[in-house]
């Protein structure tokens, strides 16, 4: 029954959705962020780290702390939280959360073949990975030459081979095409993910729709705007818009012919909430980049789903922000290792 | 910071006002800017009193001009010093944040060592000038290799990015841009990274120039001082005072200059107080041979005097 949710929801995802629920209560708060800032040093921020959720996840670490083995522990944790819920998971919760899954699995493949592309051997590769998008195919990947061998021998037999139907060419990987393919996977990704959401219905739909327009519509800018000066061209960046968004059709078309930043300007002006969003860019005090201001209306997006109960979208918010907490953490150790602390508060902070 | 450039004028002036100025031991703090500070005076520089070291220099008047003048030389020149050293670290902490910022946006491991193959081609090589310590920057070609042949050029190539390597007789083409490493859509983040360590190769060229125009105005001055003290030509080791350089220290964040300009790993960052470790290796990399026995850089260990070159 569409729109009666709250009768038969907890039945077979009651459990999970409230544990999800009490692992965003251990999510960094405004004052957590504020202790974070003043640390001098890496070891006073794994210290205060202890006092929060994290616990002594960076206790058996020997020798001196570097940003990526903190960055790295931070996503083992969140791994090992998603991993239980997944285990736990009935479909179509299973299928939702493996969704979440593809879009580590596509940057995974295409920093492994960029990789060995740059002759990097796989050992070295492999650790690097997104856990969350681990697969069994993962090593063999780094074999592969050209788009249709990489789909013939490997992906196959993966979850996302069903992506691959607009990437297949002959063209060897080099840098460029392996950006194309890049691209179109997440493109055809975001686009099956929007599918699914809108056949589940109710609730579900009605909160991940406009946070996966959000996505197809924020990449999109991205793309443009990160194609100026390189030799990418319009009728190729036009065909990695994904389609899901409100930007479809007439605003994709508009971005295709963009030339430089104050088009894409003119383009976000005619959909309100891009308009507010582009504003924001640049001005006030402290200068945000327009990626900043984008993550900004994700993390508002996300904490909304929050406040509605009975739905799928909680997962989906959970994990995106603690990817975004961990983009804050790692962030603010940036800042006090290279003790550049004027902008050490351009994190986003969430509660 | 502890001394403006201002006072090395004043300092050098016989007014009685000037005493009042700090010593000339211009320690400076380790500011957390990444200043760099002196870790001893530059002796034979700075007359020790006044007035008196006038009257016990009698040589022909004509050498107490040209000492005053070579002092000046001196202090302008490493006056400029120190302003371009001010730029580079500047340009190197901005660099490195914005290398940070492209981190936040990609994430951590699409801005990494991961992105870069094993061989490098150099975009910009750097060359001594003959006679004169001068630099030059020449673009490289993608002919270059990690490996060139000291005796044939003199000064070794920033290593800094890769190309394929050409076959004998292909025509020298410009090796490729560094940043198709990480995509062809990369974030402005990047690209201001770039920028940034672009104009820092730049300004370090100037400076390892800067370095050599300081040492020769160093000796030049040091040579008049021998004379206008023995103007007989005796040589007489009491007097003079230890010909050690200044100790200025520098350097940019990582151990070699080459390092600087290439994405570093996260985890092999190191902070970027400004410490440059001058021996000759790293900036003047065509002074190997002789350079490295006047400008041996101070630490706190080296003895007290050395004999005069």
């Amino acid at each position: 029954m569409l729109g009666y949710s709250e009768f038969y929801f907890n039945v077979d995802h009651g459990y999970l959705e409230g544990l999800v629920r009490g692992f965003k209560a251990g999510i960094l708060t405004s004052s957590d962020y504020v202790n974070l800032a003043q640390c001098e040093t890496l070891e006073d921020l794994k210290l205060h780290l202890q006092t929060t959720d994290y616990g002594n996840f960076l206790a058996n670490e020997t020798g001196p702390l570097t940003i990526s083995t903190i960055d790295d522990k931070l996503k083992a944790k969140l791994l090992t939280e998603f991993h239980y819920f997944r285990n736990h998971a009935f479909e179509p919760l299973a299928t939702f959360l493996n969704f979440i899954t593809y879009s580590y699995m596509i940057d995974n493949v295409i920093l492994l073949i960029t990789g060995t592309l740059h002759q990097r051997p796989i050992a070295e590769l492999v650790p690097k990975c997104h856990p969350l998008g681990r697969f069994e195919q993962m090593e063999a990947v780094s074999i592969a030459s050209n788009p249709t061998e990489l789909f013939n021998a490997i992906l196959v037999d993966t979850p996302l081979a069903a992506f691959f139907q607009d990437c297949l060419s002959e063209n060897d990987l080099d840098e460029m095409n392996i950006e194309i393919m890049r691209n179109k996977l997440y493109k055809s990704y975001l686009e099956a993910f929007y599918k699914f959401c809108e056949k589940q219905g109710g609730t579900t739909a009605e909160i991940m729709r406009p946070i996966l327009e959000f996505e197809a519509d924020r990449r999109a800018f991205i793309i443009t705007i990160n194609s100026f000066g390189t030799e990418l061209s319009k009728d190729d960046r036009e065909k990695l818009y994904p389609t899901c968004g409100k930007l479809y059709p007439e605003g994709l078309h508009l971005l295709a012919t963009a030339d430089d930043y104050e088009q894409v300007k003119c383009v976000a002006d005619y959909y309100a909430e891009y308009k507010a969003v582009f504003e924001g860019v640049g001005s006030g005090a402290v200068e945000k980049t327009l990626e900043d201001a984008f993550f900004e209306h994700e993390v508002k997006l996300n904490v909304l789903a929050f406040n509605n109960q009975f739905h799928f979208g909680v997962f989906y918010a959970y994990v995106k922000l603690k990817e975004q907490e961990c983009r804050n953490i790692v962030w603010i150790a940036e800042c006090i290792s290279q003790r550049h602390r004027t902008k050490i508060n351009n994190y986003i902070p969430i509660f | 910071m502890a001394a403006e450039p201002a006072s090395f004028r004043q300092a050098l002036s016989p007014h009685p006002g000037s005493a009042s100025r700090p010593s000339p031991v211009l320690i400076g703090r380790r500011a957390a800017a990444g200043g760099c500070y002196w870790r001893r005076p530059l002796p034979g520089v700075w007359p020790r009193c006044g007035p008196g070291m006038a009257a016990a220099m009698e040589g022909p008047p004509g050498l107490g001009a040209a000492l005053d003048a070579a002092a000046l030389e001196l202090l302008d020149a490493l006056e400029m010093l120190q302003e371009r050293r001010q730029v580079l670290t500047q340009l190197l902490r901005q660099g490195w944040l914005s290398l940070s910022q492209a981190r936040y946006s990609l994430g951590c491991h699409r801005v990494s060592s991961l992105q870069y193959g094993a061989t490098m081609v150099p975009r910009v090589r750097v060359l001594p000038r003959e006679g004169t310590p001068h630099f030059d920057e020449v673009p490289g070609t993608a002919r270059d290799t990690e490996d060139p042949d000291p005796q044939q050029e003199g000064g070794d190539g920033l290593r800094q990015r890769r190309g394929p390597p050409e076959k004998r007789g292909a025509p020298p083409r410009a090796p490729p841009d560094p940043l198709a490493w990480f995509g062809v859509l990369v974030p402005p983040s990047l690209r201001q990274a770039q920028g940034s360590f672009v104009q820092g190769v730049t300004v370090a060229v100037e400076l390892a120039g800067l370095q050599a125009a300081v040492e020769a105005a160093a000796t030049r001055y040091r040579g008049l001082l021998r004379r206008a003290r023995h103007p007989d030509g005796d040589a007489d080791t009491t007097v003079t005072p230890s010909d050690e350089t200044s100790g200025t220290k520098m350097a940019c964040g990582n151990e070699t200059t080459g390092d600087t300009k290439t994405p570093g790993d996260t985890g092999t960052y190191r902070e970027p107080e400004v410490t440059w470790r001058d021996t000759g290796d790293t900036m003047t990399h065509g002074n190997k041979g002789t350079g490295s026995d006047t400008t041996s850089i101070g630490d706190k260990e080296t003895p007290a005097t050395s004999p005069p070159p």
